[in-house]
């Protein structure tokens, strides 16, 4: 059945390719709607020097993913704090909720404004909003938590803080990661808005250089290897998430 | 031994109406015994046991054990962790002093082999093995079990049921079972209390004067006919009294 799945995946891309191949490159050549596919491929390899291409890669994925990973263990370490707080007295992270209607686009305009553009600032700033969103995670997870866990982990003679960290942090771990997916690419979106807005050598950095220079097939060659490059990080986390992660948890 | 003197415990409703759940149970655990609480579901069997394992509070009543006596519980639903192997299940909670050669446990609950195995898709049956062999290697003072056998198929709910009770008698602890199933209660246990609901209290205490050493032939023995028809007679009575 996935086999089946995977076939017709590949079918509607190579369908929707050709369709791409005959309409613009023969039937309208010439448009501001997509590039020429003939000039997309050219673009492919010449942004890789027009743009330094390998720096920006460098930059953005070094960003994305170092934060990525130290967010992991910081979130590890706070949402104990923050699942007691929400246990002992649940409303007060409820309150806090607030922020969640301000758009990451401002948090990002404020960061620059902060601390300027540099790298370091984008780095924490990253950090900082992945962390957040895991804690998120953890807290709204652990109301589902199934307690026959906690009260066998307690019964067995836990400290308040062991029950937590050996068993609420590790048994959210498939749920952190199932999220951990959605957060890695909300963590690629945020480092490009606060390249983009710095002019930081990132990715953003670049798109902000393509569209000063109009390179219209240039802003699609490097949205494809944006796309490669997420999509290589996003089977990454699925490769670690059925590797390390692999159980479910009993429902309640 | 561990006593459990005159327990009561009310719950009040949302409407402030307070209603009593459990009225002075009383009964005393002695050692290498094997105990069952049946009642109708809602008698207060699980909240006796949990109360006992000190997880609630009681109203008021007391339960009169020595210090060192560690009760330990197994819910009915599958309690083992699915990110561990049945091994460091096993010795979860063990502090890094007390572990030692968990070989005896595995092999006691008939686990030997799977010790790398991860439980998180294995049967009911497997998974509670795994639950008693961690509480055996914690060395507890009185096992309570709560109802773990309904969901089982017959031939593996009466091995576990014979296992338990062998392993009762060799490690001499004695056990506390919460059940619903009147078989189930009289092929495991020594003594067995039937309860009554709203309140739940102890109404009819029998022992089970079967052989101690007991295997699956047994339920058709006339002995064990009898006691199964006294026992179901007298929770009929209570469920047609309370309708």
């Amino acid at each position: 059945m996935k086999k089946i799945n995977f076939d017709s995946k590949i079918i509607f891309a190579l369908t929707l390719l050709f369709i791409y191949i005959i309409l613009f490159e023969y039937i309208l050549p010439i448009n501001k709607l997509l590039p020429k596919p003939s000039i997309l491929l050219e673009s492919l390899i010449v942004i890789w020097q027009d743009y330094n291409l390998i720096l920006a890669i460098s930059i953005t994925t070094s960003v994305v993913y170092l934060s990525l990973f130290i967010s992991y263990f910081v979130s590890r370490s706070v949402a104990i704090l923050l699942i007691r707080i929400e246990f002992e007295s649940p409303s007060v992270l409820e309150k806090l909720k607030i922020f969640q209607y301000f758009p990451a686009f401002f948090f990002a305009i404020i960061f620059v404004y902060w601390f300027g553009n540099n790298l370091i600032y984008e780095f924490l700033f990253t950090t900082i909003f992945s962390s957040i969103a895991l804690c998120i995670i953890y807290v709204k997870e652990f109301k589902n938590i199934n307690k026959i866990y906690l009260l066998v982990a307690k019964n067995l003679g836990l400290s308040a803080n062991q029950i937590y960290s050996k068993v609420a942090i590790k048994s959210l771990q498939p749920n952190i990661f199932t999220s951990m997916r959605k957060i890695h690419y909300q963590v690629w979106i945020l480092a490009m808005i606060y390249e983009f807005i710095a002019g930081i050598n990132g990715f953003g950095g670049i798109y902000k250089d393509a569209l000063s220079y109009s390179d219209f097939s240039g802003l699609f060659a490097i949205a494809l290897i944006i796309a490669i490059l997420i999509l290589l990080g996003s089977s990454g986390i699925t490769f670690i998430h059925k590797k390390l992660f692999f159980w479910i948890n009993d429902k309640n | 031994m561990i006593k459990i003197n005159c327990i009561s415990k009310a719950f009040e409703h949302a409407d402030g109406i307070s209603s009593l759940i459990l009225k002075d149970i009383s009964f005393v655990i002695n050692d290498n015994k094997i105990y069952s609480l049946v009642g109708p579901s809602g008698a207060g069997k699980t909240l006796l046991l949990k109360i006992i394992c000190g997880f609630n509070q009681a109203d008021s009543g007391r339960i009169e054990k020595d210090s060192k006596n560690k009760i330990l519980y197994i819910p009915s639903a599958p309690s083992t962790f699915p990110w561990l192997s049945v091994e460091e299940n096993i010795l979860f909670g063990l502090g890094e002093n007390n572990i030692g050669d968990i070989s005896d446990f595995i092999k006691l609950v008939e686990l030997d082999g799977y010790e790398k195995h991860y439980p998180h898709n294995s049967s009911i049956g497997f998974r509670f093995r795994i639950s008693l062999a961690r509480t055996l290697a914690n060395n507890p003072s009185l096992i309570c079990i709560d109802d773990s056998f309904n969901d089982l198929n017959e031939i593996s709910k009466f091995e576990l049921i014979l296992l338990l009770r062998k392993i009762s008698k060799i490690k001499k602890i004695p056990i506390l079972l919460a059940a619903t199933n009147v078989i189930d209660s009289i092929l495991l246990s020594d003594v067995v209390f039937l309860m009554s609901k709203n309140p739940g209290e102890i109404v009819k205490t029998y022992q089970i004067d079967l052989p101690v050493e007991r295997s699956k032939e047994i339920i058709t023995e006339n002995r064990f006919l009898d006691l199964k028809e006294i026992i179901e007679k007298d929770l009929n009575s209570i469920q047609f009294l309370q309708k």
